[in-house]
């Protein structure tokens, strides 16, 4: 019964012309993890909170600092902004509490990279790192209405703004560095390296300690896996991060794009027939006239 | 030809300069100056978008609303070209002017939108085209589409033969845009088609932050047939004014059957929506809240014109039509706003209610419209005009 009425649906969805259906046989596959993809691994029960990696976040990229207190005292960013590319943030409930770090995620299979129409966000095929190109930037936004993270920020403040996200500070790892991010922090919550190294640590952790963690790599497959992978004595979802499926944005809307494109073939197959159509209602009028 | 009355197309009589034209003219100077604002202070300054809502009212209106009322012209020729409806096609002109502008100027909006303009044109070189984006496409696709709407206008152009004291003669390019008038047609079909089934693909993307009444794999669909009501609905409006401006008798008749076409499609979208509801177990989302409430209002307004509709006497009768008419651009325009803002949540501490300048903006460039429409129908035969003919007459 479900079944036929999803067939349904699909058919009726063909039918009214939407051509929005997408079968599976075009349906794009998930992305995999490049064997060499670099990333990192956030331990919420290591942090203290201190900051130093968005203070060390902001002099690695020359970011303005912000300020949240009223004496304008402390670079304190409340959330993510075009000025703050990392954040740590405090949650707590009842008597327990977590810290939490936002930043890109380096999406395994990029939202924002299927979304972007002029390729100025790209995945560097091998280390896996998301850049943003500014100087091909058209400031659509349309990246931030698809990362599920809601990374990419806008310079509002600018005339002529663009898009601030984490890229890893892959101009330090050209230099064979580390992110500043990663050096900065004292007691190692934040740990850089390769991702399927980072993934075995951070199981080895919740085997080790299973009692201190939630039991979860946040990141191993949500929105299809990220390459900045978290661990958290508390159920992720309180931490704010999403509760996403096991496959990104992107291949819902390729597939359906895909199946719709896919060598042009039905909007072909309808132009063919629009024209066919046309040029014989044409030539009545035509006829009639005469 | 139907019976009884001979269908031509006439530029609107009196003056171009009156009251309505002198007051959309300040409306749109008033617009030109918030334009200004936003070109020389940023987005920031003149709207109220955040890093929760990237995309507010320009986009919402000017680009779903706008290019929807736009799609009178590619509406009709469905009916008209494909189907063989030849009653309809004097309807036509004025919806694919309508369309034109509408489509101009919700590219226009969508340039002011940008952060950074001055790129644009990485949308037409192949080094950076993505074809993975939904994005791409739609915009590829609405440059394309309002060209050919601006050609489905020349005939009507050339038909004034003296345009500003220059004599047009139908030369050879002339010549050829009628042998080929089917290709336009054609493509003036399809390529809607494309694009308004798109902008619905565009959220898909944006999973969990669209409401899941309105997130759904379905939604090419429904943006396609409410892009079809809204263009009949406008359709519908415009003849209003062109009856009232040339004094002339209003086409019950035909606007009672396009009405009754809507009605039908209005009824297919409500049972696919309802049926995909059903079929993922939303329904008690359906009533919960104020995105319950929104669905309830959004669906009772798809509801309401197709009750006015049923009834054969209301459904020829003018006062009801034009009724009809404003619900199916309503219900529309409320799903529209529906997906892409009131059910657009991000989950983060950011809300959005445009600001005074993005406001005057819309108002100024519906002020810009208004002003491009009354001198093109000044200008040119657009409006179509009924008169009774008597029944001995030949032609
Ligand atoms: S977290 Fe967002 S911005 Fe970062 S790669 Fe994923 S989709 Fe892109
Ligand atoms: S804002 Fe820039 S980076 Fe983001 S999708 Fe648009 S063009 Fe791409
Ligand atoms: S990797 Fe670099 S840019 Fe990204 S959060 Fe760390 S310090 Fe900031």
């Amino acid at each position: 019964m479900r079944m036929n009425r999803r067939d349904f649906l699909q058919n009726l969805a063909i039918g009214g012309g939407a051509l929005s259906a997408p079968s599976f046989a075009n349906a794009r596959q998930d992305k995999a993890l490049s064997s060499e993809a670099l990333g990192l691994l956030y331990d919420a029960t290591k942090c203290v909170g201190c900051q130093a990696c968005v203070v060390a976040c902001k002099e690695v990229n020359a970011m303005p600092p912000e300020f949240s207190d009223p004496d304008h005292l402390w670079d304190a960013p409340l959330g993510l902004s075009a000025s703050t590319r990392n954040v740590i943030a405090l949650y707590k409930e009842g008597g327990r509490q977590s810290f939490v770090r936002q930043s890109c995620m380096h999406c395994v299979d990029p939202a924002c990279v299927s979304a972007c129409p002029v390729k100025a966000l790209t995945k560097e095929p091998k280390t896996g790192v998301v850049r943003y190109d500014a100087e091909t930037c058209i400031g659509c936004r349309y990246c931030m209405v698809a990362c599920p993270f809601n990374v990419p920020k806008f310079e509002w403040g600018s005339a002529y703004g663009k898009i601030v996200k984490c890229q890893l500070c892959d101009h330090l790892l050209a230099k064979g560095e580390q992110p500043g991010c990663s050096s900065a922090c004292p007691t190692g919550a934040i740990q850089f390296g390769g991702v399927q190294k980072l993934l075995q640590e951070a199981h080895a952790r919740l085997k080790a300690s299973p009692d201190a963690y939630y039991s979860k790599v946040y990141g191993e497959k949500e929105g299809g896996g990220t390459q900045v992978i978290l661990l958290s004595a508390l159920p992720f979802e309180k931490l704010g991060l999403p509760d996403l499926p096991d496959v990104s944005s992107a291949t819902l809307s390729e597939t359906i794009m895909h199946t719709t494109y896919k060598g042009f073939g039905m909007p072909i197959f309808l132009f063919a027939l629009f024209a066919f159509m046309a040029r014989r209602n044409l030539h009545k009028d035509k006829g009639k006239e005469e | 030809m139907q019976k009884g009355a001979i269908y031509s197309h006439e530029p609107s009589p009196g003056p171009l300069w009156n009251k309505a034209f002198a007051a959309a003219l300040l409306v749109a100077s008033t617009g030109a100056l918030a334009i200004l604002l936003r070109v020389f202070f940023g987005l920031g300054f003149s709207t109220n978008l955040n890093d929760g809502h990237p995309w507010g009212l320009w986009i919402t209106w000017d680009v779903l609303v706008g290019t929807g009322l736009g799609c009178g012209g590619f509406g009709l020729a469905l009916l008209v070209y494909a189907l063989d409806k030849r009653e309809f096609s004097f309807l036509m002109r004025p919806a694919i002017l309508t369309g034109a502008l509408g489509y101009s100027f919700a590219g226009f909006s969508v340039i002011l939108d940008l952060g950074r303009y001055g790129n644009v044109y990485h949308l037409f070189m192949p080094s950076h085209w993505q074809f993975n984006s939904v994005l791409f496409e739609v915009a590829l696709c609405i440059m394309a589409y309002t060209l050919i709407l601006w050609i489905e206008l020349v005939p009507a152009m050339l038909e004034r033969r003296l345009i500003l004291g220059y004599r047009i003669r139908p030369n050879i390019l002339v010549r050829w845009l009628y042998r080929l008038l089917f290709v336009v047609l054609a493509l003036g079909m399809l390529l809607p088609i494309m694009h308004q089934s798109s902008l619905g693909s565009l959220l898909i993307i944006a999973g969990h932050k669209v409401h899941p009444l309105w997130q759904s794999i379905l939604f090419p669909a429904y943006f396609l047939i409410s892009a079809i009501l809204m263009g009949y609905g406008a359709v519908v409006i415009e003849c209003y004014l062109a009856s009232s401006l040339h004094g002339t008798p209003f086409e019950v008749r035909t606007l009672g059957r396009l009405s009754g076409i809507a009605a039908w499609l209005s009824l297919l979208y409500l049972f696919v929506r309802l049926e995909d509801l059903t079929f993922r177990g939303l329904w008690a989302e359906a009533l919960k809240g104020w995105p319950g409430m929104l669905f309830v209002v959004e669906n009772a307004l798809y509801v309401a014109p197709v009750w006015i509709v049923a009834n054969k006497e209301r459904r020829n009768n003018a006062g009801w039509q034009f009724v009809a008419a404003i619900l199916f651009i309503a219900a529309s325009a409320l799903y529209r706003f529906n997906a892409y803002w009131f059910a657009y949540n991000a989950h983060v501490p950011w809300r959005y209610f445009p600001s005074f300048l993005e406001i005057l903006v819309v108002i100024g460039l519906i002020g810009m419209e208004v002003v491009l429409y009354l001198a093109a129908i000044h200008f040119f035969p657009i409006l179509p005009v009924s008169r009774p003919v008597l029944a001995s007459s030949e032609k």
